[in-house]
């Protein structure tokens, strides 16, 4: 392991770059969303190298939640809502990438979208490799939760 | 000493980094074409970390003025690098008149599972970010120095090389009202 500053603070300079690089907002939320499933699709096939393949995707989400977000940030994604039709909702109240973030109630700029995206991606990638296709979106909430839908 | 430093600070997955790491690096490739365009830019988002890093690095590790460049060296190779990216470096060829010295990595997380097509080998520095991390970082404590990959075990070299050159000592300000 290394130490998560280091991480973060590349993580900073990299997304500032990819912000930078493109000339609208939302062609760089594509390319982070895309270097997130990149990551993620490698990340997850490390992880479930010994796993038994999935029968259910309740239960590939559930690895989700569990094993990939632990091996992310140590901690696992505090509750889990389904509508039982294909539509999950993951919400993780502490969202370390946003812990550092200062954060102004009275700001009328919230928007940190920039960096929940490559997070939204490495969900996105890891459901690829066990072979679901999904959309994901996500919603802030206060003090850093942060709510992951995805169908 | 780094070992005690490294087992204080709040740890990550050293496989996201790398993962992460890797897909900047090839986005890199593609926005520039140019691949010393690359260098440059993977050296500049270093030189950024850096100068934000040294502040963590001297509230943790409470290592005060070193006594000359060498012993920033051992600093740099002993702790930093471990407090860090919990692996060390060995410091060598430091020249006699104390401004000068190569740093070498016999591991270096950025490139596990990591290999550099042919027509990237000796063009391509894959972890030049470590160069401007330093740069950065000794900036914010008055040295200004030139970091250079020499070799990298990624273009078929038996180990990486960091070279350290000290240009000027910048002059000790302190800004007003700070003791």
């Amino acid at each position: 392991s290394i130490a998560i500053s280091c991480f973060e603070f590349f993580y900073i300079e990299m997304v500032d770059y990819l912000m930078k690089s493109c000339q609208d907002k939302v062609k760089a939320y594509k390319k982070l969303d895309k270097l997130g499933f990149k990551v993620g699709n490698r990340l997850v096939e490390r992880l479930s190298i010994e796993t038994p393949l999935f029968t259910e995707l309740l239960e590939a989400v559930k690895f989700i939640c569990k094993v990939f977000w632990f091996a992310l940030f140590k901690k696992s994604i505090d509750n889990l809502r389904t509508n039982h039709k294909g539509v999950f909702v993951l919400s993780d109240k502490q969202f370390q990438w946003l812990q550092h973030l200062s954060y102004d109630p009275n700001s009328t700029n919230k928007d940190c979208t920039e960096y929940i995206q490559f997070a939204c991606g490495l969900i996105k990638g890891a459901m690829s490799n066990f072979g679901y296709k999904c959309t994901v979106t996500f919603e802030l909430l206060q003090n850093h939760a942060c709510m992951y839908k995805f169908y | 000493m780094g070992t005690d430093v490294f087992n204080k600070v709040e740890k990550i997955n050293s496989e996201l980094f790398t993962l992460t790491y890797g897909a900047l690096v090839t986005q890199l490739i593609k926005d520039y074409e140019d691949i010393e365009q690359v260098n440059i830019k993977l050296e500049q988002m270093g030189y950024n970390i850096g100068i934000r890093l040294i502040e963590e690095f001297l509230a943790k590790s409470n290592i005060g003025r070193c006594a000359d460049f060498m012993e920033t060296a051992e600093v740099i190779a002993k702790v930093g690098f471990k407090m860090f990216l919990g692996v060390t470096a060995t410091v060598i060829d430091q020249d006699p008149d104390k401004r000068e010295f190569h740093l070498i990595l016999d591991d270096n997380p950025l490139i596990d599972f990591v290999e550099l097509p042919e027509q990237y080998k000796h063009k391509l520095y894959y972890s030049n970010i470590l160069c401007g991390v330093i740069r950065g970082a000794l900036e914010m404590v008055q040295m200004k120095v030139k970091c250079t990959f020499m070799k990298c075990t990624l273009s078929d070299e038996t180990s990486s090389d960091i070279k350290v050159v000290l240009e000027e000592v910048l002059s000790d300000m302190i800004p007003v009202g700070y003791d």
